[in-house]
């Protein structure tokens, strides 16, 4: 997760005038074109997304099972992608798994550090749909048996 | 530093302050992010649809039969409706929600594209006067993001 600073030091204005010089330039099919690292070689290939080897395995948090089923079967297992802002990513949790704030800023805080977090678990049917809802928001949310 | 983009008004609803050359760009954007999600082959896509169910394969394939292509066609919808809202004034909640599902999604491409971080993403534009398109693409949208979750 990341947050947003670049601006700091920049009045509104400035910070628009800078977009609109630039945006300027962006080529038609910028989100289409499969190619387009190779055009902007001022970036290099990076390995920074954890891969799932990397990762620890899962550290249950007790408050989300006290809120379910303890014999249910199936937690919703969130991943952390470095374009995902950390303020979205706290929100989301709020409303999709309906944790309070300092919760889900524990969850946030998880997935940052660690790599990933169970961030729901429950019956099989409503833990797809909570993945599917996260996803939904371009989170990496996945299923494990619990 | 936050800029003024949604201001939330005393009616419960929002004004959208974009310029409109940006809403134009964000328009066609929204629908180039059509092409990627109904295009299985792409690697972008990878980065906005992921299988939900890592362990069991028949579990996966239900699931893509099922909910997957459902939910790409419900994020479709998404980009349709903020395509419309670009040429509105005042927005309510549900939209701002869209709008911040899209606007990230179209980072999660143009971070695979780009093959970058958000962290990449910040230091050249703090560093670089005449930063790329793509670039400042992305962090207006990051903003834009980020301004629409604090209003929710």
């Amino acid at each position: 997760m990341s947050v947003l600073c670049v601006h700091a030091a920049l009045t509104d204005a400035a910070v628009w005038a800078r977009w609109l010089l630039a945006l300027g330039q962006l080529a038609p099919t910028v989100l289409t074109d499969p190619t387009l690292d190779e055009v902007r070689p001022g970036f290099q290939p990076k390995e920074r997304r954890l891969t799932l080897s990397a990762m620890p395995t899962p550290v249950i948090n007790p408050d989300t099972r006290e809120q379910t089923d303890l014999n249910t079967p199936w937690t919703v297992v969130m991943h952390n992608d470095p374009i995902n802002l950390f303020a979205m990513v706290v929100k989301v949790l709020q409303k999709v798994c309906e944790h309070p704030k300092e919760k889900a800023e524990r969850l946030t805080n998880q997935i940052h550090n660690e790599g990933k977090a169970v961030v729901w678990d429950g019956p099989k049917e409503q833990a797809e749909m909570k993945a599917h809802q996260l996803q939904g928001w371009g989170l990496d949310a996945r299923m494990e048996k619990a | 530093m936050k800029l003024d983009i949604i201001r939330p008004l005393d009616n419960g609803q929002f004004q959208l302050v974009l310029p409109h050359h940006v809403r134009t760009m964000f328009g066609h954007l929204a629908q180039q992010l059509k092409q990627v999600l109904r295009n299985e082959a792409d690697p972008a896509r990878g980065r906005l649809v992921r299988p939900v169910y890592q362990e069991d394969d028949n579990d996966h394939d239900d699931d893509v039969d099922l909910m997957a292509r459902m939910m790409v066609e419900e994020r479709c919808t998404d980009v349709d409706m903020v395509a419309e809202m670009m040429s509105e004034d005042v927005i309510d909640a549900e939209q701002v929600a869209v709008l911040a599902k899209v606007a990230n999604s179209l980072r999660l491409v143009l971070a695979e594209r780009l093959n970058m971080t958000t962290e990449d993403a910040t230091q050249v534009m703090r560093l670089d006067p005449d930063p790329p398109a793509e670039l400042a693409m992305f962090d207006l949208l990051g903003v834009l993001v980020a301004a629409s979750v604090e209003v929710l």
